[in-house]
């Protein structure tokens, strides 16, 4: 049997309805999610990201062969490393190193390659490597230059950063895997 | 009302046809009704929008699986619902129990509540503990029947029930310590 309140409330329901939604960003928010369908906020945040890494990639790449054709002829291709150059270059490079290999080994224990944005991560990552390879080859034939030289270690700041995304994802995974099994 | 029916399926078929005026027409119908309810459930004004926001784009893109139209109200309703409770199972929210012992007996004349403001109460709900509050907000002010509670929220019927008292009884008092203390 109902109560005064309980029939208070049954009565009153309409007049509970007292707050009102920022209708203009929310509607704003429900376009863009129609229009752009199948991808939640956080996904499109996502690939956005691997959007502009993919942008500065291209941009590398091409600022590499402008050089490659500024300088003219292929000279004979030597194996060479920043330390070769210059003690502190080496240094710095050695320590960006460290940082790849410990990310690396912490994203070689993952099995989420089934994942499309740890996916499209792993092939920025492959086209980074390229990059980095063909600096190198730069590097051998050109000896000194500052833009080589930044551009290898900006593809070793971009793989680091590529890394941790990979690792964030990874985490949202496994958090999204374990809300699933809570209980109330 | 059979009007209003008629109304809402023409609206209806015209978003499926990927009208967006009659989208917005039926966002604007409901996005209130909707949001005091995500509010209500979640008492957080942030997850309440993300959580309209979403029902509506969930419900715009099934729209086409909705068989009878004329139910669209409680078929929103229950988009909305459903995420709340999503919701507060990922957040991990410690789903706290209405404790007995918070609840004490009530004085105020029963005959005065119709003289109580409808806001006070809807804050009033707001500040339940969660499990409680969903209960009560459910059977209460939804409709919902202990079972479908029940298998809702992943508890026995008779937990339903006697969070539902207990919630009912708490929320007595918190609206009577906001009318006559604050």
């Amino acid at each position: 049997m109902s109560t005064d309140f309980e029939k208070y409330l049954e009565k009153k329901r309409p007049d509970l309805d007292v707050e009102t939604p920022d209708d203009h960003i929310i509607w704003e928010g429900i376009r863009k999610e129609l229009t752009t369908p199948g991808s939640g906020f956080e996904k499109k945040r996502m690939l956005i990201r691997i959007r502009n890494v993919a942008a500065v990639v291209v941009l590398v790449l091409s600022v590499g062969y402008f050089i490659y054709d500024m300088i003219g002829e292929r000279r004979q291709t030597v194996r060479i490393e920043l330390a070769d150059i210059d003690k502190e270059l080496g240094i710095r490079e050695n320590e960006y190193r460290k940082m790849v290999a410990l990310k690396q080994q912490k994203v070689g224990s993952f099995n989420h390659v089934d994942n499309l944005i740890i996916a499209e991560l792993f092939e920025e990552i492959q086209r980074l490597d390229t990059i980095y390879e063909l600096t190198l080859k730069d590097l051998g034939e050109l000896g000194y230059n500052e833009q080589v030289i930044h551009t290898l270690f900006d593809t070793y700041e971009k793989k680091i950063y590529l890394l941790e995304l990979i690792i964030l994802e990874n985490n949202k995974i496994k958090r999204d895997e374990t809300d699933e099994s809570i209980f109330l | 009302m059979r009007e209003s029916i008629n109304f809402n399926t023409r609206v209806i078929e015209k978003c499926l046809q990927g009208d967006i005026k009659a989208q917005y027409q039926l966002y604007q119908q409901y996005s209130n009704a909707m949001y005091n309810i995500a509010s209500r459930l979640m008492n957080n004004k942030m997850d309440a929008e993300d959580i309209l926001q979403d029902s509506f784009v969930t419900a715009f893109q099934h729209l086409g699986e909705l068989e009878n139209k004329e139910v669209f109200g409680s078929w929103l309703k229950r988009i909305v619902i459903n995420k709340c409770i999503s919701q507060l199972r990922k957040k991990k929210i410690h789903f706290e129990e209405v404790d007995e012992s918070r609840v004490e007996q009530e004085y105020m004349e029963e005959e005065t509540w119709h003289e109580i403001d409808p806001s006070v109460v809807h804050h009033a709900v707001k500040e339940l503990p969660d499990k409680g509050r969903a209960v009560l907000v459910l059977r209460a002010l939804e409709g919902y029947k202990h079972k479908e509670i029940s298998e809702m929220l992943d508890i026995s019927v008779s937990t339903s029930k006697t969070q539902y008292s207990r919630a009912l009884a708490l929320l007595k008092k918190n609206v009577k310590r906001k009318v006559y203390v604050d």
